[in-house]
């Protein structure tokens, strides 16, 4: 395969090539997961979630490519644990807990060009997410894309995801807010 | 007509402070905000980055100050300059990057080269048409002043406004509570964050100048299930804390702690002391028994502070953010959210006090996500061509303005109430004093 060890590790981490099988058990899973954010399922999406989970949701910069110059951490929109996805799918799920998501944003995720490998870590998955949002006081679509980095883990329920790393792209959202997942 | 529920579109006339109402068109009109451009943005002392974003000669951070795009650069001298961020050839943007270190500036169009103090070093042109075109003396259009407060770097267009001292005024006692109360002073966490709402950028400043009201309908669930505070509580003491009507546009609200909270509840034990020894009597008293404060220095920088915590394991941390509200048009509003934190504070402080502040006044924050909606509402019932001819009701202040407290520990005029709206309706009252400056109106 063409690129460097560095190049082939951006595109795809480290692991063993997924049996077909579990390719579609992945897939299944991230339809499931896109399906429970788009209908504002959240407590079942909740659900999808390993108690260990990391969540995390950043910000790209625009660096010049000679001399890229970053400073302090992470640029993160969201950075998040079990427990505060579980106080932010409270104010989702409680009625009038949030005037940002009632009423409910109709939105949509599209996950594509999924890749996977497994490691002694689980099974680390690739893909592209697109999320078009329409609000009540913001009638046009909104979209928001990213590049997702999961790890999923296996457990007695099935798949869990363990972390989330999603790299948004654009460098300023054109979005009201994030009361939503990516 | 200045009756309620009358049109009122004239110059000088749409804020009437005497009725405590405003016109609806002041969050919609295009002509209300081409002239704002003018007579606010371009007279004022606007907030640019933080010095800890730059801290070694040629560390250079780009922004926008409205449409406008700012090169803001710490020179090989040390000093900090900001220009508009075009060349003045062809008026290319010069510096595309969102931050970077650099000796010069390139055109990417025809190769001109600036140095960090803004001076051209080179053009592409023969030396005899360089030497006519003014190669030697041409220079990037720069801001009329920059200068700091407490680590804050602002600038101005205006060579004529006063000084950054004179400008923020009274307001750096309470500017000290947020960004200067350790000799250290503060650090930005990480770059700012952007994003875009559709609604007009005074109803940011406002909300933080600043709207007791909306933090019990609007942000009163958020806080119960974060911090277990029930409603009532937390409307009690909104109803019972001051709002600060600072002067020149500047305002803020506390919403303090109850009376049987310990001093200082909610800040990191090992650096009150720090407090202690940096701030004077007045502002150790209202930082210890502040939980909540919320300023916006005219006309849109804006701070808010608290403490929160998202488990029942870990106790509340304090998180500190800083934000403008930058003009894009009249009805859309690009935020610049930065997250300061002590120097001085234990790196694992640093890292919770970040967390903290992404999840609550962020685009991602859960109380952030709750206003942005809100102003977006707003925006809907201000800008059609009936919603315009109307008004918004600041009428709480006629309760309120003969009710100041007396001998309250800091500078400016408080109010015994962040529902009084005085301090919310004090800026408006100036941004209407500074849009009439040489009007007939």
């Amino acid at each position: 395969m063409p690129g460097n060890d560095s190049t082939m590790a951006r595109l795809l981490p480290c692991g063993e090539p997924l049996s077909d099988e579990d390719f579609r058990r992945v897939y299944d899973f991230l339809n499931l997961e896109s399906d429970c954010l788009g209908l504002g399922e959240y407590e079942t999406w909740y659900g999808l979630l390993s108690p260990a989970v990391t969540y995390k949701v950043l910000a790209p910069a625009f660096l010049d490519a000679t001399r890229p110059r970053r400073y302090g951490r992470e640029n993160a929109y969201f950075d998040d644990d079990y427990a505060s996805l579980g106080i932010r799918v409270k104010q989702l799920t409680t009625p009038g807990f949030t005037i940002a998501e009632n009423p409910a944003t109709i939105s949509r995720h599209f996950v594509t060009n999924i890749r996977g490998v497994a490691n002694g870590e689980g099974i680390e998955v690739v893909s592209n997410v697109l999320v078009v949002r329409v609000r009540s006081t913001e009638p046009e679509p909104g979209v928001v894309s990213a590049r997702r980095f999961d790890r999923l883990v296996e457990t007695p329920e099935g798949l869990r995801i363990e972390s989330r790393l999603a790299q948004l792209d654009q460098v300023s959202l054109q979005q009201l807010n994030l009361s939503f997942f990516i | 007509m200045n009756s309620f529920n009358q049109p009122r579109r004239s110059a000088g006339a749409w804020v009437d402070v005497e009725a405590g109402t405003a016109s609806r068109a002041i969050f919609s009109d295009e002509d209300i905000w081409r002239l704002e451009q003018e007579k606010v943005f371009a007279k004022s002392w606007l907030f640019l980055a933080h010095e800890t974003e730059i801290p070694e000669p040629g560390d250079h951070v780009t922004r926008q100050l409205g449409n406008d795009p700012v090169l803001v650069v710490r020179g090989e001298d040390g000093r900090i300059r900001a220009f508009h961020n075009s060349c003045v050839h062809r008026g290319t943007q010069l510096c595309r990057t969102d931050a970077g270190h650099s000796k010069t500036f390139t055109c990417p169009y025809h190769g001109w080269v600036y140095g960090l103090d803004g001076k051209l070093q080179a053009t592409v042109y023969p030396p005899e048409v360089a030497a006519k075109i003014g190669e030697s003396t041409s220079s990037l259009i720069e801001m009329a002043q920059v200068d700091s407060y407490a680590g804050l770097i602002f600038g101005t267009w205006d060579e004529t406004a006063p000084s950054l001292d004179q400008y923020l005024g009274d307001s750096r006692f309470y500017i000290d509570l947020f960004a200067n109360r350790t000799q250290g002073g503060m650090e930005v966490l990480g770059p700012p964050q952007r994003w875009v709402f559709k609604a007009n950028w005074k109803l940011g400043a406002l909300n933080f100048a600043a709207d007791g009201p909306h933090a019990a309908s609007v942000h009163g669930p958020i806080t119960y299930l974060t911090l277990q505070v029930p409603p009532e509580q937390i409307l009690q003491q909104l109803i019972n804390s001051p709002a600060v009507v600072i002067g020149e546009g500047h305002n803020c609200i506390f919403l303090e702690y109850p009376e049987e909270a310990p001093d200082y509840a909610g800040f990191s034990p090992a650096l009150v002391p720090l407090y202690q020894q940096q701030l004077n009597q007045a502002q150790q008293r209202m930082l210890a028994r502040g939980l909540t404060k919320v300023m916006t220095n005219f006309p849109n920088t804006s701070w808010v502070e608290s403490s929160v915590t998202f488990d029942d394991k870990t106790p509340p941390i304090p998180f500190c953010n800083l934000r403008t509200w930058q003009p894009l048009s009249a009805q859309s509003t690009e935020v610049w959210n930065w997250l300061l934190v002590e120097k001085e504070a234990a790196e694992e402080f640093k890292q919770q006090s970040y967390e903290i502040g992404i999840r609550t006044f962020a685009a991602g924050g859960t109380f952030d996500q709750d206003d942005a909606e809100a102003w977006s509402a707003i925006n809907q019932g201000c800008r059609g061509s009936i919603g315009s001819r109307y008004e918004v009701d600041f009428r709480a202040t006629k309760h309120y303005r003969d009710q100041p407290i007396e001998n309250f520990p800091g500078p400016g005029v408080a109010y015994p109430s962040t529902f009084s709206e005085m301090s919310e309706f004090a800026l408006l009252a100036h941004w209407q004093k500074v849009m009439s400056v040489g009007s007939d109106c």
